[in-house]
């Protein structure tokens, strides 16, 4: 495996939403290519369409035309269980709100991703119990998570997202609900995290802390991904 | 404070949220409106079966306060020349009745009375003339005509018959040549529909057509209530031996008393159709308000009231209640006339011939129908409404704090519905309860017992996820655990289902163990290989005599070893008219089944030969008379007390019957007549060739109904399976009722979920993973309540054989156990619960999850 290979490479990406009989394209054309261990921040105003970038890179939503290489295989010609697959071998969420599952405590939640993988149950409960140390969660394996945090919630939902030890960690605005200490808290946590395992992070926000901590910042602007100059 | 309307935004909310869940609000609809449907249709029928009873014993009884009588041989025509002659100054008139059929009025039986023309003015309203000379001319027919009838013109219309038009009457097996002489002109509906049924003629015409020459059978008084008690001592001391003066009312109480019985049975049958659907929008409503759990407190911290909240929700569940209801009335009026048609028929074949026409404007029953389905959807409603309005302001309770509350409120609700389920159960089994008061009961075991399934199921699920979890991988743990953890909605589900499959197991129990009953009781009593009867009479009761000589034909036929007779006829008592069966089958002791007997068969036959009586259950029953009492007949010699040897089982009429020795019978009454045949038939003969030459042979004068043992079982059969028919069509509608409320109760549960199914496919779960998370949810749900609703079942099934049906039949039906209807049960629980489960999979499965994550 060459280091020159792109771990991701997105050519031509399109989306658009019908609304009312009406075309709105949300993505044009966008090209972009990752290297392995690289840590990306898109930045963009509200609406520009940060979550629907990430959303089609992990396959939960579906492009009206381009091509998403990651592995060597193009997310777009995937079918749905393809894509599925796909996502549950190779990516990991952290979503804008949390989106933890309310009747799973939080071991639990942290522990579905690699059970979905066939991780051995004992096996994956280790993991997840490691990982909820780390994000400073010892203790509260047995809560739910309506009873943890924001910030806790978040984090709940770092370790969940590494949790099956994925490619490539998808972020969207993980600290968008939080106040600035915590978020720049989790924010550390984040990075810190993939980092460490060697793992690729992609990230929206609209905070240009956050993104100071990126290797690469790109805008997103009308429907156009365009790189940012690095800031001083 | 005085707050008058809602806002209009808030109105807003509670009709949205209808609008927005249309696939709930339908699902509720349609359970009030089955649940009103059957309901008001019961009282269609229940409404005309007691109408038409009140016309057609008005239009027998007329006015007449007393009546003579004189056993089955009948009264002496003289005997009403000598009262008229006495100057006694009462009206008085006499009647001889015979049932007819008649081709050219549908064959379906009809009451012939024989009535004296001149006397009647005073007895019955028929015969008033006001203004019109119709009755007088067609009096003047009487006497021109032979075989003169008159029928209303209600009759005449629907069968196409005019004055002059020729008829045809069965009688005893003879058919006999009538005209119609006149029509008689109802005054208003209600003596059109007293009328119908009934043929008039003159009393010598019937005694003639009958054979009964010179022979009343009663003769109606009205007494004046002044002085009353020396007029009767003076007309009985005029009577001749065997006559004997009594009350008209007493005719028809008993038989007014049982089908009131009948009546609340199959009322409150109905109502539990409605029960399982006041379950169903419990359960709707309930759902409703967890679902806008986060949304009533926003609105409370913006202040909104708690009283406000609690009018959204009850306005919401009162919308759909209200119109659940009117479709409801509808639906009622659409089947009434099938419920009509089965409780008629089930009054004709166990209590009393009549005919039942729909009431024609059911204004009661609808009122009754509309505010049963609000008072339903209310009850319903109030517990989540009241839940709702407690909703904190601003901070919400978390999903998982409302879940351990529920946690809580469930051991307690599940301690109260133990307790409640137990009182209930010792009550029904050790206090002799009433009709109404064994419902409530009996309602009391099936609530209890719904607040206890949640807990069950909370104590259950995590076992199971321990023995899924190994075979199937992270669903079988997930599943489990996602039914137990959100058990504030799936416990009135469950709830809801359980009652409902419960209720369905009732019910189809009752009906095959009531069918095996009766095919195991009959393979007891008839033993004999053919039978027989006049042509159209009574299959179980036949009253018309037969021809002595087709019976002495018959006991000379080669081929026969043995026959015996039976006498049906009804005697006087002072509990009104009972039934005899009196018969001369040495071995009829052996070929009962009883209830209660002192000694063998034998012995007991032995007792009725010397003298003594049997009497069937529903008659013991009703006369609350047991072994070693006596029961006192009205006999020619006067009154006269029979000891009861033993009491048996019987299930043709619930008016019961007595049944005694033939020999004594014939002593005591003086009657030879033979009703019924049976016969032994010489080994190796071929049973039906025989049946068909004693068919063709013995009816050359007087049509006979031969049949044998076989047919007459099927028939037997036929006319028990008819009895039941009412009963069996309501639990079909019940279990429909059910089919639905488990359907709404798993839509709803899943259809919350799809926010959570976008995180899961987000997560990595494939179609094919949601499709069987979802199903296995759903079938798990469905099993457990399924499961739980076996016992249930089985006790309410224990309830109506045991105690509804002696209340209402008379009989007590034996259980007998058949593991079909458990299984088909299970299979509707899940079933349903796994149908329930495919909308919300389909959706979860082809809903983007990003989309699903963003929306719900
Ligand atoms: N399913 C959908 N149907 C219609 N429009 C949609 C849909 N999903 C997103 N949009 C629209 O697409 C645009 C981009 O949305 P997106 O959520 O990607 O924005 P974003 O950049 O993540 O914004 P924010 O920073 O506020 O999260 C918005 O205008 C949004 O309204
Ligand atoms: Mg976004």
């Amino acid at each position: 495996m060459s280091a020159l290979t792109a771990l991701l490479r997105i050519h031509g990406l399109s989306k658009s939403y019908e609304e009312a009989g009406q075309r709105r394209p949300i993505l044009r054309n966008v090209d972009l290519e990752i290297q392995p261990g690289e840590f990306i921040a898109v930045l963009g105003s509200s609406g520009s369409g940060k979550s629907t970038f990430l959303n089609l890179i992990s396959g939960i939503d579906l492009a009206d035309s381009g091509e998403i290489w990651l592995q060597g295989q193009n997310l777009v010609t995937m079918n749905e269980a393809e894509r599925t697959l796909f996502r549950r071998n190779h990516i990991g969420f952290v979503f804008q709100f949390f989106n933890l599952l309310p009747t799973l405590t939080v071991l639990e939640n942290v522990t579905l991703p690699a059970e979905l993988r066939g991780t051995p149950l004992k096996q994956a409960q280790a993991r997840a119990t490691e990982l909820l140390a780390q994000v400073g969660l010892a203790g509260r394996e047995g809560s739910f998570p309506d009873r943890l945090s924001g910030g806790e919630q978040q984090r709940v939902a770092i370790a969940r997202a590494l949790s099956h030890d994925p490619l490539l960690v998808l972020a969207d605005e993980p600290t968008g609900n939080l106040d600035e200490e915590t978020g720049a808290h989790i924010m550390a946590l984040l990075e810190q995290l993939t980092r460490q395992a060697g793992k690729n992070l992609i990230m929206a926000t609209h905070n240009l802390e956050n993104a100071r901590l990126a290797d690469r910042t790109l805008r997103m602007h009308e429907g156009k991904l365009v790189s940012e100059p690095a800031r001083p | 404070m005085k707050r008058t309307a809602l806002a209009p935004s808030l109105i807003k909310v509670g009709w949205r949220y209808l609008l927005t869940h249309p696939l709930q609000s339908l699902l509720m609809l349609v359970g009030i409106a089955l649940g009103v449907g059957v309901a008001v249709s019961v009282d269609i029928a229940n409404a005309s079966a007691a109408q038409a009873f009140e016309l057609s014993t008005e239009a027998v009884a007329g006015k007449a306060t007393h009546y003579i009588s004189a056993g089955p041989l009948g009264l002496d025509e003289q005997t009403y020349v000598a009262l008229r002659t006495a100057g006694l100054e009462l009206p008085m008139a006499p009647v001889l009745s015979q049932l007819v059929t008649s081709p050219q009025l549908g064959d379906a039986p009809l009451q012939l009375m024989g009535i004296d023309p001149f006397a009647e003015q005073p007895f019955r309203s028929y015969l008033a003339n006001d203004d019109q000379d119709t009755p007088s001319s067609a009096l003047g027919a009487f006497y021109a005509i032979p075989g003169a009838v008159l029928l209303s013109t209600d009759m005449a219309e629907q069968y196409g018959l005019s004055e002059g038009s020729m008829l045809e009457l069965n009688i005893n097996g003879m058919a006999l040549p009538a005209m119609v002489a006149g029509l008689l002109q109802p005054r208003d509906t209600l003596s059109a529909q007293a009328l119908q049924g009934l043929l008039l003629a003159d009393i010598s015409t019937v005694q003639e057509f009958s054979g009964r020459l010179g022979r009343l059978e009663r003769i109606d008084l009205i007494l004046p209530s002044a002085n009353r008690d020396a007029i009767i001592a003076d007309l009985e001391s005029r009577l001749p031996q065997g006559a004997v003066l009594l009350q008209s009312e007493s005719r028809n109480q008993s038989v007014e008393q049982m089908t009131t019985a009948f009546r609340t049975n199959i009322t409150a049958l109905s109502l539990l159709g409605l029960v399982v659907g006041v379950f169903l929008i419990y359960n709707t409503v309930t759902f409703s308000v967890v679902q806008r759990r986060q949304s009533f407190g926003t609105l409370r911290a913006l202040g909104v009231s708690s009283r406000e909240i609690f009018a959204i929700v009850l306005g919401e569940a009162m919308l759909v209640g209200i119109v659940g209801s009117l479709i409801g009335l509808g639906l009622g009026i659409l089947m009434g006339r099938g419920s009509v048609a089965l409780v008629s028929q089930t009054i004709n074949d166990v209590f009393y011939t009549m005919t039942v026409r729909e009431v024609s404007l059911p204004t009661q029953s609808l009122v009754k129908g509309a505010l049963l389905g609000m008072l339903a959807t209310f009850v319903a409603a109030i517990i989540p409404a009241w839940e709702a309005a407690k909703s904190p302001p601003r901070r919400t309770l978390s999903r998982s704090q409302l879940e351990s509350v529920s946690r809580r409120t469930l051991a307690q609700a599940s301690l109260a519905g133990a307790l409640l389920a137990v009182a209930s159960a010792v009550a029904l089994a050790r206090l002799n309860l009433q009709l109404i008061p064994s419902f409530g009961a009996m309602f009391g075991v099936v609530i209890g017992a719904a607040l206890v399934a949640p807990f069950i199921m909370q104590v259950s699920m995590p076992l199971l996820a321990r023995v899924l979890a190994p075979l199937i991988g992270p669903l079988g743990r997930l599943a489990p655990r996602e039914v137990s953890a959100s058990a504030s909605r799936t416990s009135p589900a469950m709830a809801a289902l359980m009652v409902a499959v419960a209720v369905t197991i009732g019910g189809s129990l009752m009906v095959s163990s009531f069918r095996a009953s009766v095919v195991d009781w009959m393979e007891v009593i008839l033993r004999d290989d053919v039978y027989g009867s006049v042509a159209g009479a009574s299959i179980s009761e036949p009253q018309e005599a037969i021809a002595p000589e087709a019976l002495e034909r018959l006991q000379t036929w080669p081929g026969i070893e043995e026959a015996h007779y039976l006498r049906n006829v009804m005697v006087d008592s002072p509990y009104g008219p009972l039934m005899l069966a009196a018969n001369n089958n040495p071995d009829d002791g052996e070929e009962q089944v009883y209830f209660e007997a002192e000694g063998t068969g034998t012995e007991v036959w032995q007792a009725v030969q010397n003298g003594a009586v049997i009497i069937s259950e529903p008659l013991a029953n009703r006369l609350e008379l047991g072994l070693g009492d006596n029961i006192v007949l009205y006999t020619p010699d006067g009154p006269r007390d029979f000891p009861i040897a033993a009491i048996f089982s019987d299930y043709t009429s619930s008016r019961g019957n007595i049944t005694l020795w033939l020999d004594n019978y014939r002593a005591i009454w003086g009657d030879q007549s033979v009703t019924a045949f049976s016969a032994v038939v010489r080994a190796g003969t071929d049973v039906d060739a025989m049946v068909a030459e004693l068919q063709r042979e013995l009816s050359s004068e007087q049509l006979l109904h031969i049949r044998s043992n076989s047919t007459l079982r099927a028939e037997s059969l036929s006319v028990f399976d008819r009895t039941f028919l009412i009963s069996s069509a309501l639990h079909i509608i019940t279990t429909n009722v059910a089919f639905v409320g488990v359907l709404s109760a798993m839509l709803s549960l899943q259809l919350e979920k799809q926010r959570q199914m976008g995180i899961l496919k987000a997560i990595g779960l494939t179609v094919c993973q949601i499709w069987s998370l979802t199903l296995l949810e759903t079938g798990l749900i469905g099993a457990l309540s399924g499961l739980l609703a076996l016992p249930l079942g089985y006790v309410i099934a224990q309830v109506l054989l045991g105690l509804i049906n002696r209340r209402s039949f008379g009989w007590t039906l034996r259980m007998h156990f058949e593991t079909q209807p458990f299984a088909e049960a299970l299979l509707v629980a899940i079933a349903a619960a796994l149908l329930a489960g495919l909308y919300p999979a389909w959706r979860a499965s082809r809903r983007s999850a990003a989309n699903a994550m963003r929306f719900d």
